[in-house]
């Protein structure tokens, strides 16, 4: 297979080319922070399998595709995705089209009290890109060199949101393949509350990398339910990384439903540095065909007396392959933590591929931690049992991957999300993919 | 068996000091320090080996020049200099080898009595024959005769490259290539001697194979080989049991151990490794950098692997089977435990490639003092792997709050027909379980053994008899000073 070499620095210099016109060109701190990025993602350049967290997932896609950065100018006028997919649940929308907010299909004006939603102008200096350590993600230093709209959710101390944050972003392509950077911090005061619910759907007939980063910091006891459906367009290269923080007494709980894009990798990298805080990370994974979708997590306990827990849910067929990193890191004086970790595969069909790298690094005595892996096909006789019942062998197989899939689903906290995330699965199941 | 009765007399009897840390005496043949083609040149002649072997041991080295050092476990020391050690050391007895016990070195037989294996009496007593290596070459071989009678050829594997070139010829680095890694790459090149062991068609090995392996010279790196081939429908269990001396500078150990079973054939193979681990500062102490892999060639055989874990400065170690042949089974029990500073990354590959292999994986790590014990372990089912099925089980205990415990689990399916089950626990020795056995007149010492014996009882029951009893003491020994 040839490669390009120097695929890192074709990148580099079309950014360097076009720094100018992105956004926020004339904040000086920004300009720095681009530049210093932009030299990082050079020198380290795209992840290879050799990257012992890359291990599993081949960037090979992206270096054969020649991407061109998406123009964030005329993207409004070209909207063909019917307007229902903005209306899925009732949330306060923010749309973005490659990368770039669209101002006329967001509820931007009417948001409400105790949310703030402030762009890469009101940011300021010193607040974005500080969660991030390029050598783990160096796509986030190419994100933070590249991105059009930087968004940020500021929720007051105390407020509680009435609705989900819907955002939607959405990929309209022309005739070359392009690449954007979605870029979003989330905030949550302290004692706050809130819902973020995350689309990522594609056009038809569109072959784009989505390039996402997430900044999210929980102050002391915020409670944020982030929510996440990956459905890109099925020839989609689809990388995303949140850095969540999380302060004592708060609760994070994060669901990503992985069923779009022909290249996927979902890395979480959550860092516990309060006690008593709760960390939950669950997710399904619905592949077929050629898709290849990675999951990828660690879990720094950085203080005493804080749980995590875990569960990832994969279903594969035809020649599709799953994987799943998780690492959990109990460091020295953060006794009594709690983690738990799951992993459970189930492979539908001759030629899907499973690779499970579920890892405990422990630094403390008093702990609790566990981690478990599975990966199999089928119960031959469950299904044999509902097959001597009547039921069809297509109905009595969607019924057990069902059922796999539920316990998943049933750690969500949220009833309205569980059926919405419940009817995409749903869907997937009796089309044999997500069509939503 | 009473344990709690042993452990206790066992942690007693050891003092401050390590038990088998003491110094033979014994003038040494020895090759100049360093390594170069020379010296590889120089072990091939000593021994006196067929052309073929010398060019593999050249192209090993021609290789191992050019390797890198392999990086990714989670062991940190000093670069080795590899400049600065001996490559090859036989004592003098190497030139008339003795015939019986008897013309054996009276010193060498004394260091066995202090290690507690009477060589003399273990021929009666224990039903088991010893190929003892002092240093590199094997001295003392008992039952040779028994197990020639049944066909088994159990020897030194530098004799049976005399005796039986075409057998080592065709078995020799057939599971572990001499490119696999740095360390087996550096055996290759350097090793001077080990065990050949072949157990003929049909059969059953009539006793327990044993091998003490003992590093003496100073600054000599051991570089054993072992190659056990069992032909079809035969069994050997394999006992493999380290002790070593005292001292300050750093010792390099890369021994490779090759496994093969054909059709129906089955290896037991048992280790306790107890080679020194430094003192209570972390200076000192074996680097045991060990490459040991089974193939099971055969439809229905099977590689079973126990190890017990508690010497080392470092230990780095994976134990594997690969499964070529239908319905043939992989086994690994493992308990690895690490005190002061010892750091340990252990595990195993089970690779499945034949159709309904199965594999069982039960791991146990212990940490105590500010040691560091990871398990690092591999299973593969590769397309061809319908049905194939593997349990693994990695439980670690950590005991005080300056060590660490890491599990690294690489699961890999490739075939749906296959099924994989992995779990992982870690915990501490619970304040419950300890209240429960002082309460019952136990000091905290005693409990604790007591209480990790309980913990590795499902891989201490896969021992022969007379490791088991050897094995439960070390656990204690190994964990002495690490409470209250």
């Amino acid at each position: 297979m040839v490669m390009k070499p120097n695929i890192a620095h074709d990148f580099a210099s079309q950014y360097d080319e076009m720094r100018g016109q992105l956004p926020g060109s004339h904040l000086n701190w920004l300009q720095t922070l681009r530049e210093h990025s932009l030299n990082v993602f050079g020198e380290l350049g795209l992840p290879t399998v050799r990257n012992e967290r890359w291990r599993y997932t081949n960037l090979n896609k992206i270096r054969q595709e020649n991407f061109v950065p998406a123009s964030h100018i005329s993207s409004c006028s070209k909207i063909t995705l019917p307007s229902e997919k903005f209306t899925q649940i009732d949330a306060y929308k923010i749309v973005l089209i490659n990368g770039t907010i669209i101002k006329s299909l967001s509820d931007i004006d009417d948001l409400p009290e105790g949310l703030k939603l402030e762009q890469i102008d009101e940011i300021g200096e010193n607040k974005l890109s500080r969660l991030l350590d390029f050598e783990r993600t160096p796509m986030a230093a190419l994100n933070t060199a590249a991105f059009t709209d930087a968004l940020c959710f500021n929720i007051r101390d105390g407020a509680c949101i009435n609705k989900p944050i819907h955002l939607i972003s959405v990929a309209e392509t022309s005739t070359d393949p392009v690449v954007f950077h979605p870029r979003f911090m989330i905030n949550a005061g302290q004692n706050s509350k809130v819902t973020f619910f995350e689309s990522h759907i594609g056009a038809k007939g569109s072959n784009y990398f989505s390039n996402c980063v997430a900044e999210i910091e929980l102050s002391s006891n915020a409670t944020l339910h982030h929510y996440k459906v990956q459905n890109d367009h099925e020839d989609a290269t689809h990388i995303a990384a949140s850095e969540v923080r999380l302060a004592d007494g708060s609760n994070y709980e994060n669901f990503v439903v992985t069923v779009g894009a022909k290249l996927s990798r979902n890395e979480i990298n959550a860092q516990i540095i309060g006690s008593n805080a709760d960390c939950r990370l669950l997710g399904i994974y619905l592949l077929n065909g050629k898709q290849h979708g990675d999951h990828t997590t660690s879990i720094d306990h950085a203080a005493p007396d804080s749980t995590s827990h875990e569960m990832y849910k994969g279903v594969l067929d035809d020649n599709a392959r799953g994987v799943f990193q998780g690492k959990i890191l109990v460091r020295k004086d953060s006794q009594r933590t709690n983690g738990y970790q799951l992993n459970q595969a189930l492979l539908l069909s001759k030629g899907t591929e499973v690779d499970s790298k579920p890892e405990l690094e422990i630094y403390a005595d008093d702990v609790k931690c566990s981690h478990g892996a599975t990966a199999g096909e089928l119960d031959e006789e469950a299904l044999f049992y509902l097959r001597a019942r009547g039921i069809s062998e297509v109905v009595a197989r969607n019924l057990l991957i069902e059922a796999f899939i539920k316990s998943a689903l049933d750690e969500i906290s949220n009833p309205s999300i569980q059926t919405t995330l419940g009817a995409t699965i749903s869907n997937w199941l009796s089309a044999g993919k997500c069509n939503d | 068996m009473s344990v709690t009765a042993e452990t206790a007399k066992a942690v007693k009897e050891i003092g401050d000091k390590y038990e088998f840390g003491f110094v033979t005496d014994i003038e040494l043949e020895t090759a100049p320090k360093g390594l170069n083609e020379d010296i590889v040149r120089f072990i091939s002649a000593k021994k006196n080996e067929p052309e073929w072997l010398l060019n593999w041991r050249l192209k090993a080295y021609a290789h191992w020049l050019k390797m890198p050092e392999p990086q990714w476990a989670k062991v940190k020391f000093p670069p080795v200099d590899y400049q600065d050690a001996y490559y090859y050391a036989a004592p003098k007895t190497e030139a008339d080898k003795p015939n019986s016990l008897d013309e054996v070195d009276p010193k060498l037989l004394e260091t066995y009595e202090k290690l507690g294996i009477p060589l003399k009496e273990q021929e009666m007593l224990a039903g088991v024959a010893v190929d003892a290596v002092f240093d590199s070459v094997s001295v003392a071989t008992t039952y040779k005769a028994k197990l020639e009678e049944k066909g088994v050829i159990f020897c030194s594997i530098s004799e049976a490259v005399q005796k039986y070139p075409e057998l080592v010829k065709k078995y020799l680095g057939s599971v572990v290539p001499y490119g696999d890694n740095k360390h087996a790459c550096l055996n290759s090149a350097v090793f001077t001697d080990g065990s050949f062991v072949y157990i003929p068609r049909g059969v059953r090995c009539p006793m327990e194979l044993s091998t003490y392996f003992r590093i003496n010279a100073e600054n000599t790196g051991q570089f054993e080989r072992t190659l056990i081939v069992a032909d079809e429908s035969s069994y050997v269990s394999y006992l493999e049991g380290c002790t070593a001396p005292m001292r300050d500078e750093n010792q390099l150990h890369a021994a490779v151990v090759e496994l093969v079973t054909l059709d129906n054939a089955e290896i037991k193979y048992s280790t306790v490794q107890n080679w020194y681990p430094g003192d209570e500062n972390g200076i000192g102490g074996i680097y045991n950098f060990v490459t040991k892999r089974g193939a099971c060639r055969g439809r229905n055989s099977k590689i079973s692997w126990t190890q017990v874990e508690t010497g080392s400065a470092i230990t780095w170690k994976y134990p594997s089977c690969i499964l070529e042949g239908d319905d043939s089974v992989g086994e690994f029990y493992s308990v690895a435990i690490t005190n002061n500073y010892q750091q340990a990354d252990t595990g195993t590959k089970m690779i499945h490639l034949g159709k309904n292999t199965r594999s069982t994986i039960i791991a146990k790590g212990i940490a105590a003092g500010k040691s560091d014990s990871t398990y690092r372990g591999q299973v593969k089912i590769m397309p061809g792997g319908d049905g194939a099925r593997n349990y693994t089980q990695c439980d670690s205990l950590l005991i005080g709050n300056e060590c660490g415990a890491h599990t690294v689990p690489y699961i890999e399916s490739r075939n749906p027909a296959a099924k994989i089950e992995h779990e992982a626990t870690t915990a501490k020795i619970s304040e419950d379980q300890l209240f429960y056995c002082r309460q019952r007149g136990l000091s905290d010492e005693e409990a604790v053994a007591l209480i990790i014996n309980g913990f590795c009882k499902e891989v201490l029951q896969q021992l022969p008899m007379e490791f088991a009893v050897e094995a439960q003491k070390l656990v204690g020994i190994s964990l002495e000073g690490s409470v209250g």
